[in-house]
């Protein structure tokens, strides 16, 4: 029953309550405990899921007058602990402000006129046009806080709703998921205040849970999705690849459904039972259907505001054209809002005529189907889930979701030349991926032809909440034990990998190259909600770039940038120093001194050691240890010379150790395999310096790229897609070329392999074992941060390079990996000495 | 008119026009029509069309929800509300 009894008294709880509130309780606290192993969207989340845990417990037994207000205090609590005072502060005072201005006692035309303008003027300060001095961090929670809930709430005020007291009214704009979610469900006003405990509590408790945990699964289904299932559009070649391309684009927007249902399960917890947010969007029937199930608070608001409106206002023209027009109107508008929501989230306004043209596709379908369901006579057929699989209706949603699914395809792509392009690859099937995508569509059309039924229709013959609750917490737990080391370490290292995958908030190896690229180049990353990168905010573009530093100069060469000599800036909040050959590390001679052991060091970014002091890198501190242990006993001396410079890619080093490092007669090189070197960044690299028109270094490089048949002229989207099938070719060009030129002055090679706290790739395996058959040693550092939590060995949350503790894991592993070696590269260690301490500053 | 006589009536037509062969028994006064996937948009304003027709009121955008619409009780209480407001 809904509580309307003892308003104010406190509540004694019967046992059965008390039962249900424990239930509800434990529930909570392993959905807490999921959201910790799971790295369920961040750690702001997380803090915020140990708030809500704390608040509810609470909340649930206070009496229901004082719920809302205790609603609204845990609420400014979250945006205070999740964006810190300042922020939080700068969030509440400016949304209190435009709530101010909402309520001004003016006429209601003036009153939206002086919202428009503060709007205007908040917009200037966000795109930096105007200085403010509010910080950067706050705009995209503040924008999805008040972009369209101040429209609804505008619209309602001005139809006679009644505001409600300020708890509610503040409870709707700053309620308390919405601090960890930039993209936020559009809740409407009216069904928020109305459907307010309007249900049994431990009803709307309960749904609530269960649609928190379908909010996880299927953020862990979209992990599987991004790490999986996304391609580079210029490695799709095939049939079965292109439909992989479309299809996984399309599912990338399981982010966006787990995190509305995790956003409206949380409100359920505290007495909001609102509608669902998405409803099984796989199995559109139409693309009038799609708005029942795919955002359906983005559509309610349009209709509420656009569509009626518009449509009421043109109806005397006649139903169909008032329909049309309408519609017309819709479309236009959520592009409009598209590109403003964008412009609130990154600063700059989303007008590509890609974004415009999809929403012309779509509203041209929708449109046309609109008309056709409007015709005067024709026999409406609601589905009534009467019949058990109907092939209609798995036809109509393949049909559907194949349009919808190449359509959207096309909205994310990064280039409109290689989605083109990926479609030669429909000209070869090969058997096994043809019979894999043959099995998913008898699988798919299978599910589709059943019936879907809308969530209230299905509620309504629910009985006791035992049975979800058991199997909720069933389900927590079985995520709990899948994700506990002690369980999934039991696989072999294909499957740990996999269910770290699934387990572990990181980026994928495409989007680390975007990250990547954002440390040295501005990126025009338009790629929305196929890459994250864009959430990382800020910090992956210029002010972390070493390459808009005065420490880096660009070449006009294969080489494309070194790091300038005897340069001392301050980077990363870090003194960044470099020695009189450009080295961040300290002097050394050209000649190598008498009785030295010397190892050159080649490698990217991990390598040159950003956010950390020249003494801290992991290079620096093994040089420290061997000295302090080894000196003295074949050698006087150890050097280890850090030549590692920012984003330099496999063939880079190739070129830094014929220009450079033999110059220093180094007894051993090591170069670095490094996520940069993966094919993305690695294509990226050699196309733009084929279109720069440099000279190719080496002849087998060169017949390599002519074999690629990429020239200056080509586009970036043809190229990438020429060479990308010969990047194997050129990882082992690269090592090849070097074991060559070492090995004829007697000097060993060594491959060394970086992580870069992330996962592998097939290419990088299968260069280590083409290293491994050249016979390099190989250098495996990717257990070095074993046991560790990743999230503590980076600079920062958007900076994945290694922080102090990271590189001292990465010098012990380094170190370890030499002792064993000793002997194969002629160290000369002492063999009294074991690795058993761990190390210290050096240098 | 009762509210009894124009849920009859408002039942009668959604069963006829969007939910031909289903038991009528299923369609209750408080069956959830919009949220529960009954009216769709389009339907929904056919709806509102004969609202309009049959009572000789005139609704407006605003008040085309789930709050006035989304059952046949509150559909009832909007059409006693505004013919008794004389619109």
């Amino acid at each position: 029953m809904p509580i309307t009894e003892d308003r104010t008294d406190a509540r004694r709880l019967s046992w059965a309550e008390a039962a249900r509130y424990l239930s509800t309780v434990l529930q909570l606290g392993l959905v807490v405990l999921v959201i910790r192993q799971f790295e369920i969207e961040g750690s702001a989340f997380y803090r915020l899921s140990v708030l809500t845990l704390a608040g509810f417990a609470l909340h649930a037994l206070l009496p229901v007058a004082y719920r809302l207000t205790f609603f609204l205090l845990l609420s400014i609590t979250g945006i205070l602990l999740v964006m810190g005072p300042i922020n939080g502060l700068w969030i509440l005072g400016l949304g209190g402000f435009l709530l101010i201005l909402s309520h001004l006692p003016v006429r209601f035309s003036f009153r939206v006129g002086i919202v428009l303008a503060t709007t205007l003027l908040l917009g200037f300060f966000r795109s930096s046009l105007l200085p403010s001095g509010i910080p950067a961090p706050i705009w995209p929670i503040l924008a999805s806080m008040f972009m369209f809930r101040l429209a609804i709430y505008l619209y309602d005020l001005t139809h006679g709703v009644e505001a409600g007291s300020p708890a509610r009214v503040l409870s709707y704009f700053f309620m308390i998921p919405n601090v960890a979610f930039p993209l936020f469900p559009v809740v409407d006003y009216k069904t928020f205040a109305r459907n307010y405990y309007d249900e049994d509590a431990w009803r709307i408790y309960q749904r609530g849970l269960q649609w928190i945990l379908r909010g996880v699964l299927h953020l862990i289904a979209y992990r599987f999705v991004y790490h999986y299932m996304t391609m580079d559009l210029a490695e799709v070649r095939t049939g079965p690849q292109v439909m992989q391309y479309i299809f996984s684009s399309f599912m990338l927007y399981l982010r966006v459904s787990g995190m509305y249902h995790l956003a409206v399960g949380i409100l359920h917890l505290f007495g909001f039972r609102l509608p669902e947010t998405n409803h099984f969007w796989l199995f559109c029937q139409s693309f009038t259907d799609l708005w029942r199930r795919m955002n359906i608070y983005f559509k309610d608001f349009m209709m509420k505001l656009v569509y009626y409106p518009s449509f009421f206002r043109l109806r005397k023209k006649g139903m169909r054209k008032a329909i049309g027009l309408a519609l017309v109107m819709v479309f236009f508008v959520t592009w409009a809002l598209h590109a403003v929501q964008w412009f609130w989230l990154r600063g700059e306004l989303l007008l590509s005529w890609q974004d415009g043209f999809f929403y012309v596709i779509l509203g041209a379908f929708v449109i046309y189907q609109s008309l056709k369901e409007a015709k005067p006579g024709r026999k409406r057929a609601v589905d009534t889930g009467h019949v058990r699989w109907s092939p209609r209706r798995a036809i109509n949603a393949l049909l559907t979701m194949g349009l919808l699914m190449t359509a959207w395809s096309f909205w994310t792509a990064d280039s409109v030349d290689q989605w083109v392009t990926m479609f030669q690859g429909m000209s070869e099937w090969p058997r096994r991926g043809t019979l894999i995508v043959a099995g998913s569509l008898v699988l798919y059309l299978g599910l589709a032809g059943l019936p879907w039924r809308s969530p209230e229709l299905v509620e309504k013959k629910q009985g006791p909440l035992l049975r979800p609750a058991l199997l909720t917490t069933g389900m927590l737990g079985g995520l709990l034990i899948a994700g506990h080391p002690r369980i999934y370490q039991q696989l072999d290292t294909g499957g740990t990998d996999f269910v770290l995958a699934l387990k572990e908030n990181k980026l994928n190896r495409r989007d680390q190259a975007v990250l990547l690229r954002g440390y040295y180049e501005k990126v025009d990353n338009q790629s929305k909600l196929t890459s994250q990168v864009w959430e990382l905010g800020d910090g992956a573009t210029e002010d972390v770039r070493i390459t808009s530093t005065a420490a880096y100069r660009e070449r006009n060469d294969f080489l494309g940038g070194e790091l300038v000599p005897l340069t001392h800036i301050l980077f990363k909040d870090t003194d960044f120093f470099t020695n009189r050959w450009g080295m961040h590390d300290r002097d050394y001679e050209q000649g190598k001194p008498d009785s030295t052991y010397r190892i050159a060091l080649v490698g990217p970014s991990d390598v040159m050691g950003p956010g950390v002091l020249a003494p801290e890198t992991f290079e620096a501190l093994v040089e420290s240890r061997l000295n302090d242990q080894h000196a003295g006993h074949r050698f006087r001396g150890y050097e280890i010379l850090n030549f590692g410079v920012a984003a330099y890619t496999l063939p880079q080093q190739t070129a830094m150790v014929h220009e450079r490092v033999l110059g220093f007669q180094p007894d051993l090189v090591i170069m670095t395999l490094h996520p940069v070197s993966d094919p993305p960044a690695l294509i990226r690299y050699l196309v733009s310096a084929v279109q720069r028109g440099v000279n190719i270094p080496d002849p087998e490089l060169q017949s390599i790229i002519k074999q690629a048949g990429i020239d200056s002229t080509m586009s970036d989207a043809v190229a990438k897609r020429q060479i990308w099938p010969h990047f194997e070719a050129i990882m082992r060009w690269s090592v090849r070329h070097v074991a060559r030129v070492t090995r004829d002055r007697g000097t060993p090679l060594a491959l060394m392999v970086v992580d870069a706290i992330t996962e592998s790739s097939p290419a990088e395996q299968q260069l280590i074992r083409y290293a491994d058959s050249l016979g390099l040693a190989i250098i495996d550092l990717r257990d070095a941060h074993k046991n560790h939590d990743a999230r503590t060995l980076v600079l920062a949350e958007n900076d994945r390079h290694p922080n102090k503790l990271g590189h001292r894991l990465l010098a012990d592993a380094l170190y370890r990996r030499l002792i064993a070696l000793g002997d194969t590269l002629g160290l000369g260690l002492d063999p009294a000495i074991q690795p058993s301490q761990s190390t210290q500053e050096g240098k | 008119m009762s509210n009894e006589e124009i849920i009859r009536t408002v039942k009668e037509y959604i069963l006829k026009t969007f939910l031909p062969g289903e038991d009528p028994k299923a369609l209750t006064e408080s069956t959830q029509l919009i949220t529960g996937g009954v009216l769709d948009s389009l339907a929904t304003l056919e709806l509102v069309s004969f609202l309009e027709q049959q009572y000789g009121i005139e609704l407006q955008a605003h008040e085309v929800d789930a709050a006035n619409l989304g059952t046949l009780t509150a559909i009832a209480t909007l059409v006693q509300s505004k013919a008794g407001a004389g619109k």
